[in-house]
């Protein structure tokens, strides 16, 4: 079902002839002398969700925060819409809708008062405040002081803001962080929900697994520079498939063969001696690898405990990157 | 837009108004008591006028500073640190209405303290209504509007909600002794009398007191008698420097008001 929407929503993002809903050319931003962006460039066409992925520190937020108009960038362009976020704030608020990564609430006021107050002020009202409220499970809290919520109805609660007046482009900073698994996974069929009805989406997040289940395409930043962009499939693809198993006790690490020319990386993990080898993304060369290690196995009268072939897991890139520097 | 925004706005601020005990304390009780003061002095008098009564106008003048300036200071920095001036300068909120908002509930509530507390000087004091009610309103609501934009630049230089009653502080004592609110400054030399009477109280008090006496407090006791047009005339000169002190608010709230904290 989720795969279908998925396929079509390609699709309709693949066939649109659209302008780019959120376009970033260049952009730098310095803060004194620490220069948190590094000239990043990228483009979010419309309907499409879009992850900024990265390590704490790699300049996700200051680049969302730019494109929702808190501050001007040093150098380079943003435009949201067509419009720069900042200097045309008028005409860009009025469709966007932004969580921020934590707090902002009036926190004397009720839940239910929170949604009346924001929706009151909202330029549509698709939805009243108790479906405002359902559509994030917080129907029973409606009555609640936001300070007495806990981080994850915040983060709904928020969520519920954002989205209340339908925006065209939705901002979303850590959306999901501090949420039990339940509600994780509400907050991504609303998401995905959104997406479905064409709302186009910017977000960031630590959650590779949410990265990897929302984005239509993705960009891993570290340090200020995007290092790898595209869907996930295509960043997965770049870093090929692996081979791993428990390696037999008592072989010395230096007898285990070479496959495709890669010599294996062994590491020791509660006490037994694990050997991987990363290949290239070919599947053929892969195979001819597995092959070639089961017939030195089989030679050798070893038995490779806990062997597994697998491609690339986004994990495995996220970290290469950010272990890269 | 702006105006349906202001007006949300303010409404939200009334509302929360009740639920701070600190914002209670500010905005209604402590003025309230501050009015209530004048009430004791029954006789006497203070600069040509009965000393209760010039007292109570003084006090119009002064809660101003609690209700408008030490509240909103209070509100704009604990706003940013929780970062709600963040959320609202990421909505459709303007920053027209989000200051315009804010500024309207204080000055509603300034408004009817002025109306308790000159009711209380009529039953209390054998006070009067204002002579020129329109004069006096527009003096209270100017010197409301005149904080609005000082706050703000003074919440740039408080850290946190409970620090705002440290920073205003000085401000307070300056004001508070300079305005004439509570005591004339006839005796003091005439360069301290002209720095004291370019201070931002200063012209709120004198308006206030022609508004209230239809006297002209511009000028040294025994304040002349001005009619209704005079006292317009009298009071020109100080509602122009309030407008001016709103200025130079607005110019030093530009440079120093901080929309978020500055860790982020």
């Amino acid at each position: 079902m989720i795969s279908q929407t998925l396929v079509e929503r390609r699709q309709k993002v693949d066939t649109s002839e659209n302008a780019p809903v959120i376009e970033v050319r260049g952009l730098h931003q310095k803060y004194g002398d620490f220069e948190a962006v590094k000239g990043i460039s990228f483009e979010v066409r419309p309907g499409e969700l879009f992850a900024l992925l990265g390590t704490n520190g790699a300049g996700k937020t200051t680049t969302i925060e730019i494109l929702e108009g808190f501050r001007a960038p040093s150098g380079g362009s943003v435009r949201v819409l067509g419009h720069d976020p900042f200097t045309e704030r008028a005409k860009v608020r009025p469709h966007t809708g932004l969580m921020l990564q934590e707090g902002g609430f009036f926190t004397d006021l009720t839940v239910a008062e929170t949604v009346r107050f924001w929706r009151d002020v909202s330029p549509r009202k698709p939805y009243s405040v108790a479906e405002t409220l359902g559509r994030v499970e917080l129907e029973d809290k409606a009555e609640v002081q936001v300070r007495q919520l806990s981080g994850g109805q915040k983060r709904r609660l928020d969520l519920a803001l954002a989205t209340l007046a339908q925006p065209k482009v939705l901002f979303l900073d850590e959306p999901t962080t501090g949420m039990d698994p339940e509600a994780r996974r509400n907050t991504w069929t609303l998401i995905q929900d959104l997406v479905s009805a064409g709302t186009t989406v910017l977000l960031t997040t630590h959650y590779l697994e949410e990265a990897e289940r929302l984005a239509d395409r993705l960009a891993i930043m570290h340090e200020g520079r995007v290092e790898l962009a595209g869907t996930s499939a295509e960043v997965v693809a770049q870093q090929g498939n692996r081979i791993r198993f428990r390696v037999p006790d008592a072989l010395p690490a230096d007898r285990l063969p070479l496959l495709d020319g890669v010599r294996a990386t062994t590491e020791l993990r509660k006490g037994q001696v694990t050997a991987e080898y990363k290949l290239g993304a070919d599947p053929e060369s892969t195979q001819q690898s597995l092959a070639q290690l089961i017939g030195w196995a089989t030679h050798n009268r070893l038995v490779l405990d806990r062997l597994e072939v697998r491609s690339a897991s986004l994990e495995d890139v996220f970290l290469e990157v950010a272990h890269a520097a | 837009m702006l105006l349906n925004h202001t007006l949300r706005l303010a409404r939200l601020d009334l509302a929360l108004l009740t639920r701070n005990r600190m914002a209670f304390f500010t905005t209604i009780a402590f003025p309230l008591l501050l009015g209530c003061v004048a009430l004791l002095l029954k006789e006497g008098f203070i600069s040509g006028v009965s000393s209760g009564l010039y007292i109570l106008t003084g006090m119009l003048a002064l809660i101003g500073f609690f209700v408008t300036f030490m509240h909103l200071t209070t509100v704009f920095t604990v706003r940013r640190e929780d970062l709600v001036l963040k959320r609202m300068r990421g909505s459709v909120l303007s920053e027209a209405a989000i200051f315009g908002g804010s500024g309207l509930a204080c000055t509603i509530i300034y408004v009817l303290q002025v109306a308790v507390i000159v009711t209380l000087g009529i039953v209390a004091l054998g006070g009067h209504l204002p002579r020129n009610i329109p004069l006096l309103f527009l003096g209270v609501v100017l010197g409301s509007v005149m904080f609005v934009p000082m706050a703000a630049a003074l919440s740039g230089f408080t850290k946190s909600g409970e620090s705002a009653q440290i920073t205003v502080l000085p401000a307070m004592l300056i004001l508070a002794t300079t305005s004439q609110a509570s005591f004339p400054l006839a005796g003091m030399p005439d360069l301290v009398q002209r720095i004291a009477g370019a201070l931002p109280l200063s012209p709120v008090v004198d308006v206030i007191r022609i508004g209230y006496f239809g006297q002209d407090f511009t000028q040294g006791a025994p304040h002349p008698a001005v009619s209704f047009v005079e006292g317009w005339v009298a009071a020109g000169p100080r509602l122009l420097l309030i407008v001016a002190w709103i200025a130079v608010g607005v110019l030093i709230a530009r440079k120093h008001f901080r929309w978020e904290p500055r860790s982020s």
